[in-house]
């Protein structure tokens, strides 16, 4: 392993072989029914169980790379529900020390298989490369150049010589139609809240979380080194996340800044209205239900700051969801799942009808992907539910 | 091979393409099981199905068993794959996998009786029972992953098998197909009640035989109303026999349905668990604790909760400020039973850098509790001769004593003994399978000489030592009938065909 992979916990299969042991020798099968993608197919080869035993079969040789279909690589949303359920991740030292390496984790897993067939040039469907190559090009998935957001950035007149705190808006802003209303929205807050910010334009590249999920590590590695390098030029001290994703990855993988303190915008936003510097007056009456992110709740613990605004908010009713923070269905749209369709894997209207279910106006997220994901399922399904980030109500009622 | 893809075609007529699966991939996937009959064999492969195949329907299942009698091709069912033996694959074989026929049929309030499809998953059964404020009698440990049809197959061990009976007993009634393709209905299901004068009772026959007389499609169990109190107690104890003898005693037939669990957790478990999962030290002078459960009136709950106290200080039970409550691992983790399978990670390098972790190897001895607190320390001996690196040398660091025996009620007057080994699979070799099954005989005579049973739960036997190991239990003659009754429901030993009769 070279010190850049080592800083960024990548991990080949072969050094993954101790948890995939682990998993095959406990075979307790928590992870399975619950996983989104073996709920959509039925088969246990896209499970976390199934996965481990593929693995297993990869690294003695009885399987070959070839013979794993786009579904059994990519069907895996990078949930992380199966990560939480594992028996084999009770030990206090996993509790406490527990890494991407250590931890058993279907979505750790499949990772690893996108990584190793794009390290044998593998086929890698043409969504994905498409994604990919966009990345590679321009740090964002959409194939669009660079100058888009700097030309927005330029627009939006923002202090340029204080850039202490930036807002990372990340590869979604501002060529998603639906992730740039919510950026716009978390802007009007902050200012409200009169939170200086600045913003890096192209010189932010994609996180690498992207990256990562499809399986370029190396990728993941660049744009990590990049990014940190950009932060310490600009001698950032706080970043405000737009996406969970995002915010994970700097919390967890990246190396060189501890210094630097990451929140999420809904973390951000609860402490300024406990702090008395914003006030939410206007009414809002709306029936809303939360849709927590995974890699804000599941992966970062981070459930009652999004309810604590919501239930700030005069007028807004919130309604639980029966599957809700821990036990969070994925809106589909983690892994792969926001550039590559599969057929029969419908997570995002399985989570609509669970949102339908409790019959809100309004579903409330908190991450671009999920606002994607959501919005196109809802109007796939022709539910009467609104999808709106959080920014977008506080917005409202501010 | 060529029978096989002729089946494989056959079936792939029949069903809907995502109900069959044939690549290599999906069938690795089908092949292990939670039990540990897979340490005792080098080549995973000698349990690789041929195909996978998911049911939607008895229908379903009607027409693949129909096929795999015409071409010769043996049938395992599989349900949640958490038991002890029964569901791993077989090399060639067809996998039902039964999950997918996963509805709840009918339930009938004033008869406690409901009716599922076979692949309905524990823990939705069991909910839907509570939001009904009804209670399910089956908990097996592994509530999220195992499944109605399986309980019923293996005649799983229940939580509360002394009130209430284990799978065997909350059974009411089955749908099986047979070998042949014939789709009875066994017992009296929801129809009328359950006694039966004028025949014998044919549905027993399937319940435990692990899908070697038929496949099981649906039943009906009983289900109760939800008590209105609980109380739980635990107390510790200086030594094993105080600690057995009060557990006898609270598990005796004066409280019988107002005591429904007790428990003895012996400190190699309970001290380590506390230890790795906790970080709370455990007492060198705490042998074990007991711990009871009362459940039902709260006016009667309470006038038991007097009389177990009465009874755990008569044997000397005590508790100090020094003892780490064992109420969340010991109790509250009863409700996520599952969790405890995490317990094969105790004497692996999980716990120190995260490294792998090991294969339980449950045992689970019945034991009569005439001869309980006499068998446990010689139990015991015999146990940690794994570990001295001198009887079995070639076991010596490849597998650990976890629990040497906690005691859990079996069917009244019974213990099962949850002994529990962990395993380092990975380094097991020729030597070591070998010498684990000599451990293995020892193990048997011991405790056949406290008039104990192998048999009678779901501890784990080797599969080329199940006949010889019933044989001894049940007898010659005995086996030969069980043998007559296969033959005459399966001729062409298809169903299952790895349990042996």
């Amino acid at each position: 392993m070279t010190r850049e992979e080592a800083k960024y916990e990548s991990a080949t299969l072969e050094e993954y072989a101790p948890q995939l042991w682990s998993c095959q020798n406990c075979f307790c099968g928590l992870c399975v029914e619950s996983c989104p993608a073996y709920r959509e197919l039925h088969t246990e080869a896209v499970s976390a169980r199934g996965l481990a035993q593929i693995g297993l079969a990869l690294l003695s040789g009885e399987l070959e790379l070839s013979e794993l279909t786009d579904e059994m690589l990519y069907s895996c949303i990078g949930c992380r529900w199966c990560e939480t359920v594992c028996s084999m991740n009770t030990p206090l030292y996993i509790k406490r020390h527990g890494t991407r390496r250590t931890k058993v984790s279907g979505a750790t897993m499949a990772e690893m298989f996108r990584s190793k067939k794009v390290l044998e040039g593998g086929k890698v469907p043409m969504g994905l490369r498409n994604a990919l190559t966009s990345l590679i090009r321009y740090g964002n998935p959409y194939g669009v150049g660079e100058r888009a957001k700097d030309d927005w950035v330029a627009s939006l007149d923002l202090a340029p010589d204080d850039e202490k705190t930036i807002l990372y808006v990340g590869p979604t802003v501002p060529y998603d139609d639906r992730s740039l209303k919510m950026a716009e929205a978390i802007m009007s807050v902050l200012r409200a809240g009169q939170l200086q910010f600045a913003m890096l334009g192209s010189e932010e590249r994609d996180s690498g979380a992207f990256a990562r999920m499809m399986g370029e590590e190396s990728l993941f590695a660049e744009m990590a080194e990049h990014n940190t390098n950009v932060f310490k030029e600009h001698g950032v001290k706080h970043i405000v996340c737009l996406s969970p994703h995002d915010y994970d990855v700097f919390n967890h993988y990246y190396e060189g800044i501890d210094e630097i303190d990451v929140k999420h915008y809904t973390q951000v936003l609860s402490e300024m209205i406990e702090g008395g510097k914003i006030a939410l007056k206007k009414n809002v009456k709306t029936k809303v239900t939360y849709h927590d992110p995974c890699y804000l709740g599941r992966q970062n613990s981070v459930y009652d700051e999004p309810r604590r605004i919501l239930q700030g908010i005069p007028g807004l009713e919130l309604v639980e969801m029966e599957r809700s923070r821990e036990t969070a269905l994925c809106c589909g749209g983690g892994g792969t799942g926001l550039f590559l369709e599969l057929p029969n894997v419908n997570i995002d209207k399985t989570r609509a009808d669970q949102i339908k279910e409790v019959n809100p106006d309004l579903v409330a997220v908190a991450c671009p992907n999920c606002y994607q994901m959501l919005d196109g399922a809802m109007k796939s399904r022709n539910y009467d539910v609104e999808v709106k980030d959080i920014a977008q109500l506080v917005a409202e009622a501010l | 091979m060529e029978a096989l893809q002729k089946c494989i075609d056959e079936i792939s007529r029949i069903l809907e393409p995502d109900q069959v699966s044939a690549d290599i991939a999906t069938r690795i996937t089908y092949r292990a099981a939670h039990g540990p009959e897979t340490l005792l064999h080098e080549d995973m492969s000698e349990f690789t199905p041929g195909v996978v195949v998911r049911p939607k329907s008895t229908e379903d299942v009607v027409g693949v068993v129909k096929l795999a009698n015409e071409y010769g091709i043996p049938i395992v069912p599989q349900g949640g794959r958490t038991g002890s033996y029964g569901a791993e694959g077989m090399r060639d074989c067809i996998v039902l996998d039964l999950v997918g026929m996963n509805k709840i049929l009918n339930i009938d309030e004033r008869t406690y009786r409901i009716t599922a499809q076979a692949g309905v998953r524990i823990k939705e059964y069991n909910e839907f029972l509570q939001k009904r404020g009804y209670m399910s009698l089956e908990y097996p440990t592994m509530v999220w992953t195992s499944t109605l049809g399986s309980r019923a197959s293996v005649a799983g061990y229940n939580k509360f098998e002394n009130t209430w009976g284990g799978s065997a007993v909350n059974t009411k009634g089955i749908e099986v197909v047979l070998a042949n393709g014939d789709v009875v209905q066994l017992g009296r299901g929801s129809r009328v009640p359950t006694k039966n004068v004028t025949g014998f009772d044919l549905m027993s026959l399937f319940l435990g035989s692990k899908g070697t007389f038929g496949v099981i499609t649906a039943l009906t169990e009983q289900f109760i109303d939800i008590p209105r109190h609980v109380i739980y107690g635990i107390w510790a104890f200086k030594n094993i026999e105080n600690a057995t003898e009060a557990y006898i005693e609270l598990l005796s037939t004066r409280y019988t349905g107002v005591v429904w669990r007790a428990k003895t957790y012996h400190k190699m478990r309970i001290g380590r668990t506390m230890e790795i999962m906790e970080d709370k030290p455990w007492p060198d002078d705490v042998e074990m604790v007991t711990d009871y459960t009362i459940y039902g009136e709260p006016k009667i709950a309470q006038a038991m909760e007097e009389i177990a106290i009465d009874i755990v200080k008569k044997h000397n039970g005590f508790w100090r400020d020094d003892i780490p409550s064992t109420t969340d691992v010991a109790q509250k983790h009863h409700e996520s039973m599952g969790k405890y399978l995490g317990m094969g990670s105790l004497f692996s390098d999980r716990i120190t850098d995260g490294g792998m972790g090991f294969k339980l190897v449950p045992l689970d001895p019945m034991i009569p509790h005439s001869t309980l607190a006499k068998a446990y320390r010689p139990i015991v001996d015999q146990l940690m001769k794994i570990e001295d690196g001198k009887t079995y040398p070639a076991l010596t660091g490849k597998v650990f004593v976890f629990d040497p025996g906690s005691a859990i009620p079996g069917e009244l007057g019974y213990t099962k003994l949850w002994i529990v080994l962990n395993a380092n699979w990975k380094i097991w070799d020729g030597e070591t399978r070998g010498e684990f099954k000599d451990w293995f005989r020892e193990y048997a005579e011991l405790v056949w000489s406290f008039g104990g049973a192998l048999t009678g739960t779901h501890g784990f036997i080797p599969s080329d030592m199940q006949t010889e190991i019933l044989k001894s239990e049940i007898g010659e003659r005995e086996y030969d009938l069980m043998k007559t009754i296969k033959n005459a429901l399966d001729p062409n030993n298809i169903m299952n065909p790895k349990i042996r009769y």
